[in-house]
């Protein structure tokens, strides 16, 4: 059969993909639309098997980025309880790369807002890392300046500026549920 | 009949924007560009491998698939090994098809194995995907319908007759334009949302927002708070990004706003990567802006001192010039098949 006879047929069939591809785009970056709930049983399957379901708000609607602390609290060796603190991800310098350290804040982000994520997967990770522990308390930190025209009053620099602001998550044990 | 004619204007014109020939010099940068950034970008990514990937890291397959349900990204076909040592063979076959991608040796079906493979890794672990893991899996997949690899490929060395035949195929490509046209779509579609997001916070809308971000000492190491002095400054960073993100999809279309719409953006994201260090974010988000813009290069005449040097000048310009009018009788063709 002549190739170029079958043009118009493939322009059709591509035309169809397109329409139903540009739907997904629109579809499927707001889930919380009638339009997704409406048509999730065409867009879900298609956008969660080739990873198109992902809703684009960088930095939106307000900008608010936490990193995760915790204290890891263990015995010491005359039997006392003792807590240290460390933040994840670790400062930029002791990351291997700056794209590491973006991942793992990232991750961070979604341990902040998943508690039930930070529970299960993170939070026993901590608890191998740091074999001795007993409990991790959990939580999300970050410094907030204050509005600018109180900057203009104080005129310090971002150190001296704005506060760090602790909000407490959870705390999880490391022991074993029978041990406990 | 007004309706009929109507109709067939529509169609028309729907054909020749999705399936008019392309040129493909632009699409070849733009691979190699954006294959060189993954390339680089997933070395580093595998420094922490164990970590990320593994069961003795942040996520074991024991708690995937709950994982995945929360985050609402469950799939019943996940692409990838579900043993330690199988994924990490992914990971460097997925390594050696990014070579080959930003090489050109890689044709479609193999940068469709590519983003199968790249996909696998990124549902291995949904938690440590970021901006630039996300747009690179579109960019993947609407690639995986064009022929890149007309230009810029090593094959172009490696087989003297093949850029000829090569670029006389690719003229009449409609899958090609049709992926390229997807990238610029999806491209405007998500800025569009990220504009329009912006409107529901209160500090993009009454212009703090880049103030807010400058208290971000993990993400902006250096200290910005002398931003303080120029109020008016943050306001209008603030603003315009909002402005530059929702108009993007109608200014890059216009041909007196094309090219402030893409410095902007240029622009944009290079402070981005200047002050977050968002480097591989910027690179994978300007790179496609090569495919909203002409030809970069046209051969020039070139005048060499050798004899031998002259006669293979003048022997690839005369190649050149069959190529580009075979292109054009096709789109002549093309556009009469549309009439």
């Amino acid at each position: 059969m002549n190739h170029s006879r079958l043009i118009p047929f493939y322009k059709i069939v591509l035309s169809l993909f397109v329409i139903f591809q540009m739907g997904a785009a629109f579809v499927l970056p707001n889930p919380e639309s009638i339009l997704y709930r409406k048509l999730s049983f065409i867009y879900e399957a298609y956008g969660n098997f080739f990873g198109m379901n992902t809703t684009w708000r960088f930095f939106s609607p307000n900008p608010l980025v936490r990193r995760v602390s915790y204290e890891v609290f263990s015995r010491n060796s005359k039997g006392a309880l003792e807590g240290h603190s460390e933040n994840y991800p670790q400062r930029v310098d002791q990351e291997n790369f700056r794209e590491t350290h973006n991942r793992k804040f990232a991750h961070g982000l979604i341990l902040i807002t998943r508690l039930d994520i930070l529970k299960n997967t993170f939070a026993p990770y901590i608890c191998r890392k740091h074999p001795g522990a007993e409990s991790v308390a959990f939580y999300a930190e970050g410094r907030e300046l204050p509005t600018i025209e109180s900057a203009q009053f104080f005129r310090e620099d971002r150190a001296n500026l704005g506060d760090i602001q602790k909000n407490y998550l959870l705390d999880v044990s490391c022991k074993p549920e029978d041990e406990s | 009949m007004k309706l009929a004619s109507g109709i067939k204007t529509q169609w028309r014109d729907w054909q020749q924007f999705w399936f008019a020939p392309m040129d493909l010099y632009n699409a070849g940068l733009f691979r190699m560009l954006f294959g060189g950034t993954l390339l680089v970008m997933y070395i580093q990514r595998f420094s922490e491998w164990k970590y990320f990937f593994t069961n003795q890291g942040m996520l074991p397959l024991a708690h995937w698939e709950n994982v995945v349900t929360i985050l609402g990204r469950m799939t019943s076909h996940p692409f990838f090994a579900h043993s330690d040592s199988g994924i990490h063979i992914q990971a460097i076959v997925h390594l050696v098809l990014l070579v080959l991608f930003t090489t050109g040796l890689a044709g479609r079906l193999l940068t469709g194995v590519l983003f199968l493979v790249n996909l696998g890794l990124i549902q291995r672990n949904w938690m440590i995907a970021y901006g630039a893991d996300l747009f690179a899996n579109f960019w993947l997949f609407y690639l995986t319908f064009v022929r890149h690899n007309q230009y810029f490929s090593l094959w172009n060395f490696l087989k003297k007759g093949r850029r000829r035949i090569e670029r006389k195929e690719a003229s009449g490509d409609i899958l090609s334009t049709m992926g390229l046209r997807l990238i610029q779509i999806q491209l405007c579609i998500s800025y569009a949302y990220t504009g329009v997001e912006k409107f529901k916070g209160t500090s993009w809308w009454e212009g703090s927002a880049v103030w807010r971000v400058v208290g971000m000492d993990d993400l902006v190491p250096k200290d910005f708070s002398f931003l303080y002095h120029y109020p008016l400054l943050v306001a209008a960073l603030s603003m315009g990004t909002v402005v530059f993100e929702v108009y993007f999809c109608f200014a890059v279309w216009h041909a007196r706003w094309r090219w402030p719409w893409l410095l902007v953006g240029f622009l944009f994201h290079l402070s981005t990567a200047l002050f977050m260090d968002l480097w591989y974010f910027f690179l994978v988000m300007t790179t496609p802006y090569l495919l909203f813009l002409p030809r970069l290069y046209r051969r020039a005449a070139t005048v060499d001192f050798s004899d031998s040097n002259r006669k293979l000048t003048s022997f690839e310009d005369e190649e050149d010039n069959v190529a580009l009018k075979h292109e054009d009788n096709v789109a002549l063709k093309h556009k009469e098949e549309i009439v």
